[in-house]
């Protein structure tokens, strides 16, 4: 290759040209504004923290996906593959005195290691994360949040996906699945291994009615149904306290206007052992990847010693953008409103103040090129207003 | 696209007469196959379903990413290459396994296994297509081995030294002694799944069901 090491990019990563860089700052902008004015305050952290701080939180689906590299005076670092984890960082060494709950919101970019070549590596997050608030009101709101963000964004026709971990457990506890299998069941479901987990359900010692409702539950998708099929299901307390808090996010989807959009899995599995109840996803057609997840972890702030209950969701929003770009077609740049040329230097600084105090995107002609040029050069830009200005 | 267009990606070559023979079957598949095979699209616009023709390898690929909702790739390609997909159905047909295969002359070296070999011999190498198979059942055991990557005709590496064993896909063991090897170990069954992106099947379920039942009755 002629031009390697010159114009080449590594894979994984990518630019964003005006119209696509201008869209994401507007997701990135209005998501903000919406976290704020719920009361979510903006944090920042770093790109890269001491490995042995962070990796021991991680999600296990994020541990093997780490960028790795050993600083100047030899200690390990990672570039941060998430935003929970270094807020929970946060909050846990330096916010852990303040009155609960504690609300905080971030946008930020994140990096994975992606075994399959024509992932990205790096990309973009947006999510909040509420701090200290234990009922299943705070995964409402947090659900809640996460669909009116894909509203927000212009993402038409999502759909919400919630499960709950403790549900799920219950159910394969009272199927009489021994913890052994309740691990190998829930691998199976979280790789969406159908044919090993209908293979667990034939092999369990349930009723034939049963089984068919048990081999049934990773392709439901409904509401108020679905949660009366699990009641009968589940015996131990942890579940139905569970199946409680699922019942009343869904009542409050519904409230929020995303009933519609909204349906129970409990199969849903976000890695395992990380998420401590609800969990959500959210899909639109046409994009292969989640657009949008979430749920609760309880556990998290322990191990940065501040135990306190937390929930919250990242928003992808290189997948947001791409869920629009289907929907259509091409980013807009921004055209400038104006173009200012002249030899009349003070007057056209004057204009041109004025114009963008009003608003408008204006274009001062540096090309000291003949008139002509420059005025032929703003029409084949397509900027609607041309002014000149002599002495 | 329509969105409620479904994308079925089809593997080409052996299995590809059974595939569409279910699919016929099931009245799914109402377009004729070209018999020179160049057409990589077809569609059935009454019942809005395309079928792309795709490599056996790729039909993972297609569908994680999306560009297709439905596929049938064999549990051997699912194994090898880890894709974050859902397997729906298990199609019953394909079926092959990955096995351990050594010299047969060579036989009486391994008959306490890899391990009894590796407590008599320094150095284990495996010739595989299958790297990622390979490398992880020989992890699972503890076993330290080397595994080298070949492209095809795997069978040729212990015959000339270049590996003491190969991890291979064997339908009916007939190339292995052909070639004068002998299995040693079984490490995994195979046959045809049924595949579907993530996303798809949950935001095209309602269409999908019916589909998917039909296929499953008919395998």
């Amino acid at each position: 290759m002629e031009n390697s090491g010159t114009v080449l990019m590594p894979g994984g990563v990518r630019d964003l040209l005006p119209g696509e860089a201008r869209c994401k700052r507007e997701v990135e902008n209005s998501l903000l504004k919406l976290f704020c004015s719920c009361g979510y305050q903006e944090v920042v952290t770093p790109t890269f923290e001491y490995y042995d701080v962070l990796a021991p939180a991680l999600n296990d689906l994020l541990a093997g996906q780490l960028y790795r590299f050993i600083d100047d005076r030899g200690q390990i670092m990672i570039l941060r593959p998430d935003m929970t984890t270094p807020i929970a960082r946060l909050v846990g060494t330096r916010l852990n005195e303040q009155d609960l709950p504690q609300r905080f919101c971030y946008a930020a970019n994140v990096f994975r290691r992606e075994s399959h070549s024509g992932r990205q590596r790096e990309y973009y997050q947006t999510g909040v994360e509420l701090l200290g608030a234990a009922g299943a009101g705070a995964d409402a709101e947090v659900i809640g949040l996460a669909a009116e963000s894909m509203k927000l964004a212009g993402v038409k026709d999502f759909q919400i996906t919630v499960g709950h971990v403790d549900v799920l457990t219950g159910v394969l506890r009272g199927a009489g699945f021994s913890s052994a299998e309740q691990k190998e069941a829930k691998i199976a479901l979280s790789k969406k291994d159908m044919v090993k987990w209908e293979g667990l359900v034939a092999g369990s010692q349930l009723s034939a009615v049963r089984k068919k409702d048990f081999a049934a539950l990773p392709y439901m998708h409904g509401g108020a149904e679905v949660l009366d099929l699990l009641e009968g299901l589940i015996r131990d307390e942890p579940a139905k306290r569970g199946l409680d808090c699922l019942r009343r996010v869904w009542k409050a989807l519904s409230d929020y206007g995303f009933g519609a959009q909204a349906g129970i899995d409990i199969t849903l599995l976000r890695g395992l052992g990380y998420y401590t109840g609800i969990v959500f996803e959210c899909y639109v057609a046409g994009v292969g990847y989640p657009l949008c997840g979430g749920g609760r972890y309880d556990e998290l702030l322990a191990k940065f010693g501040y135990s306190c209950p937390a929930t919250g969701f990242a928003l992808t929003v290189d997948r947001v953008l791409e869920a629009l770009e289907k929907q259509s077609p091409s980013f807009e740049e921004r055209r400038p409103d104006y173009f200012i040329t002249g030899d009349d230097l003070s007057s056209i600084a004057e204009k041109a103040k004025e114009l963008r105090e009003n608003g408008f995107i204006v274009e001062v002609d540096i090309s000291e090129s003949p008139r002509d040029d420059a005025v032929s050069h703003a029409s084949r830009k397509g900027i609607p207003h041309i002014l000149v200005m002599e002495r | 696209m329509k969105e409620d267009m479904i994308t079925f990606a089809l593997p080409k070559g052996r299995l590809l007469p059974l595939v569409t023979g279910i699919l016929q079957e099931a009245g799914l598949f109402n377009v004729d196959m070209e018999k020179d095979g160049r057409r990589l699209i077809y569609m059935d616009e009454e019942k809005q379903l395309r079928y792309l023709i795709c490599r056996a390898a790729d039909v993972p690929t297609f569908v994680e990413y999306g560009a297709a909702d439905l596929g049938v790739a064999g549990k051997d390609v699912l194994l090898e290459q880890g894709k974050d997909i859902c397997e729906l159905a298990d199609l019953g047909f394909g079926k092959c396994k990955f096995v351990v295969a050594v010299p047969s002359s060579k036989l009486d070296l391994y008959r306490g296994g890899l391990s009894g070999y590796l407590s008599r011999f320094g150095q284990l190498r495996v010739a595989t297509k299958f790297p990622r198979v390979a490398e992880s059942y020989l992890r699972s055991r503890g076993l330290p081995g080397e595994v080298i990557k070949l492209s095809g005709n795997i069978e040729l590496a212990p015959l000339v030294g270049l590996a003491e064993v190969i991890i291979d896909l064997v339908s009916t063991g007939r190339t292995l002694s052909e070639n004068n090897l002998a299995a040693i170990d079984e490490i995994a069954g195979a046959t045809a799944r049924l595949v579907a992106n993530r996303v798809s099947y949950r935001v095209k379920y309602e269409r999908l069901r019916s589909f998917i039942e039909t296929v499953k009755k008919n395998r």
